[in-house]
């Protein structure tokens, strides 16, 4: 009895000292209950970094695609700051992601990025993480332990009269100001000038960007890092965030290298001093007659 | 009466004294009015033992922290190294309420935060009347008057209850919600205009270092910097961002233009409404003037916090050591280390600074050997690593250079750099993108 008494001393001591386990997981969560066939509904992808500052995630998202259809990936306001690889269906039907947070994340719900399906025939199935990895914010990236999680779906066969139908993120502000960089490496594009820029969008996400060089160009799509046709970058760069929803954010880059006869302001001192020089000649010459 | 007092007060005290082990015997005297305790002789080293005590020697200071009241407590010694770092505050004014949320307060060498404390008062500075919240992050007080300035402070508590660091107080004023329907001759057009819709706004306020200069980023984007205070306060304030989740970082550099670690909290701005965050307490810079010592010989570490704080210096090794020291009026501090006590090999030290109950974060750390000869440390202009391009910082440009050879057979160029900036595995992966976003410097 004795030695009893002490076993389970021992054991509820041992139990009852605070362990600290830190791990990270991938949680998910949809915003309606029950769903039916034709419904459309939307699965939220959180990390829960248990504790841990975790700066860069990577992974793919798997989700039963004989009942389930992707219809659209919002990435905006999401706690990556800056995407390696924008969250986007594969081939192998998987949604496959990367991206970093400098500074590091920390929390148990930080949203990465939400997807919209359309549920196409009844059954059951399960949302999981794979090959999931989360760095820590240690300065030598040490993978943190992942813990799976599974989430499990239901789809009822019988669809509602009214289907429930998500349209696109009503959204009427423009992505977050930025400033783009213009640099050159030896080892990219020959050594040539490049412009690179990115932003956050907190409604629907960034749907693209376009860029234009002077005044008198057209606006092209582009992607960061972007390879100037001009190198003598001798015009203004205009560069244009796009989200979701059509909202602009327009950020200007002066010409760097502009000779001084090209620059408007002088020019416009030109044009004065010369119009006083005629007038003054003009006087000049009424005077004499 | 006065008796029994007298002897209770002194049955206290003696029951104090007795774990305070050999630093008794230098012989102080402690004495009041009501009594005396003379050169307690404790004996250090073993401990002695009877059927009714036993005495552990310790040395330890008697009472940092708090104390007095009817139930008296004493905590002691421990609390003297705290080893939480104080939240960072955010307040969102709303109608007649405030909705706060702090960082988590993580505790390392097994401190626990098992819950906070909110207090909540009128005038800046106390008195404020704490509500325990549980082991949560944010909390939303209401029934607050519209106008009035409210201060609130976040305190944790270990897994004993007591408070073990506290946040400086953040303000906010209620407002009532604008937009509440015209009173009165409503119908088209004509009379005054409609409510004027407040601007989103955010402002930071914290500590970092004297005539320092203080960088925030939004997103890893630098989007403003100031420059402190002679005493090293600073305050910055953004405008016109929208509503929705942000991450915020901040760095400063010191009078020796070496950066400090980033401090990183979450935002969550809400559309139309001013958030106030404080707490901010910038890490410590430290650095060490040799790269190699000479075991035996000494080592100085050397940095700038805030001025007159105090700074706690941790050098590792196989057991940790503890140094105090206070900063001087313009936040430098300097402690000489004796490394006779260092094992041979590779060690790191770092520093955070208290004030008042508030605690900074860890400091990023300075790393030295203890070998056979002194070599002096060269001395540290640039990120040590993460700088693809060269410019001393790592930013959205040395992003896109990495993003370029991700999953891409590196060129003879490139590779050199990798090898020396990122993790030298030959090839771009995360873990090459996470070592960036530690050195971000935006």
């Amino acid at each position: 009895m004795k030695y009893i008494l002490i076993l389970l001393g021992a054991y509820l001591y041992t139990v009852s000292i605070p362990h600290t386990v830190y791990a990270s997981a991938l949680h998910f969560s949809t915003d309606r209950s029950t769903i039916s066939v034709q419904d459309d509904f939307v699965l939220q992808v959180f990390i829960d970094t248990e504790g841990e500052s975790i700066n860069a995630v990577e992974g793919g998202i798997i989700f039963p695609d004989e009942l389930l259809e992707v219809k659209e990936i919002r990435d905006g306001n999401s706690a990556i700051n800056l995407w390696i690889e924008r969250p986007k269906l594969d081939p192998t039907q998987t949604i496959v992601f990367s991206g970093v947070s400098p500074g590091g994340l920390q929390g148990d719900k930080q949203q990465l990025f939400s997807i919209v399906f359309t549920a196409r025939k009844g059954g059951r199935g399960v949302f999981y993480g794979k090959d999931i990895h989360a760095l820590k914010n240690d300065g030598v990236g040490t993978e943190d332990v992942f813990r799976g999680v599974t989430s499990p779906i239901v789809v009822s066969d019988t669809s509602r009269n009214n289907p429930i139908r998500i349209a696109k993120a009503e959204d009427t502000e423009p992505p977050e100001a930025f400033t783009p960089a213009i640099s050159s490496e030896e080892s990219m594009f020959g050594g040539k000038f490049f412009i690179v820029f990115a932003t956050q969008d907190k409604g629907g996400g960034i749907d693209h960007y376009e860029i234009r060089e002077g005044e008198s160009g057209v606006y092209v799509t582009a992607t960061s890092p972007y390879v100037l046709p001009d190198q003598s970058l001798t015009k203004t760069i205009y560069v244009k965030a796009v989200d979701m929803s059509g909202n602009e954010r327009l950020a200007t880059m002066k010409a760097l290298g502009v000779a001084w006869y090209k620059q408007y302001g002088i020019f416009a001192i030109l044009i004065v001093l010369a119009m006083l020089v005629f007038s003054m000649y003009f006087r000049k010459k009424r005077r004499n007659h | 009466m006065r008796f029994i007092r007298k002897l209770f007060l002194g049955c206290i005290f003696s029951y104090i004294f007795m774990f305070v082990g050999s630093f008794c015997a230098y012989a102080q005297e402690f004495k009041s009015t009501d009594f005396r305790a003379l050169d307690p002789v404790l004996s250090s080293g073993s401990f002695a033992t009877s059927t009714s005590f036993r005495l552990f020697g310790s040395i330890s200071e008697i009472a940092v922290g708090t104390s007095t009241e009817s139930a008296f407590s004493g905590i002691s010694g421990f609390l003297g190294f705290p080893y939480v770092s104080s939240p960072v505050v955010s307040a969102t004014a709303g109608d007649g309420q405030v909705a706060l949320s702090w960082t988590a307060s993580s505790g390392v060498l097994g401190w626990t935060v098992t819950t906070y404390d909110v207090g909540q008062g009128t005038v800046s500075g106390g008195p404020y009347s704490y509500t325990a919240v549980g082991n949560v992050t944010s909390s939303t007080r209401t029934g607050l008057s519209n106008g009035t300035a409210y201060y609130f402070v976040v305190r944790p508590r270990d897994a004993f209850g007591y408070p073990i660091a506290t946040s400086s107080a953040v303000t906010s004023t209620p407002v009532a919600s604008s937009g509440g329907g015209p009173s009165g001759g409503g119908g088209g057009g004509g009379g005054g205009g409609g409510p004027i819709p407040t601007a989103t706004t955010v402002i930071f306020s914290g500590r970092a270092y004297p005539k320092s200069t203080v960088t925030l980023m939004k997103d890893a984007q630098i989007v403003a910097t100031t420059v402190a205070g002679a005493d090293a306060n600073f305050q910055i304030s953004l405008s016109g961002i929208s509503g929705g989740n942000y991450l915020f970082s901040l760095y400063s550099e010191d009078n020796k233009g070496i950066r400090s670690s980033l401090l990183t909290f979450p935002l969550s701005v809400t559309n139309g409404a001013t958030t106030n965050v404080s707490g901010i307490f910038i890490a410590p810079t430290i650095a060490v003037d040799k790269s190699e010592v000479k075991r035996g010989d000494t080592i100085i570490i050397f940095g700038q916090s805030s001025p007159s704080t105090e700074i706690t210096i941790t050098i590792n090794s196989e057991q940790e050591f503890f140094v105090k020291k206070p900063s001087d009026k313009d936040g430098v501090y300097l402690v000489n280390f004796d490394t006779s006590v260092l094992e041979l090999g590779g060690h790191s030290t770092k520093s955070k600074a208290s004030i008042n109950g508030e605690i900074s974060p860890y400091s990023s750390a300075a790393n030295f050997s203890v070998g056979t000869k002194s070599v002096t440390a060269k001395p540290q202009t640039c990120v040590s690593r993460g700088d693809l391009n060269n410019d001393c910082r790592v930013n959205l440009v040395d992003f896109s250079i990495a993003a370029f050879w991700y999953k891409r057979p590196l060129s003879e160029v490139f590779a050199q750099k990798e090898k020396k900036q990122l993790n030298g595995d030959g090839k771009v992966t995360l873990v090459d993108f996470s070592i960036m976003a530690f050195y971000w410097t935006g």
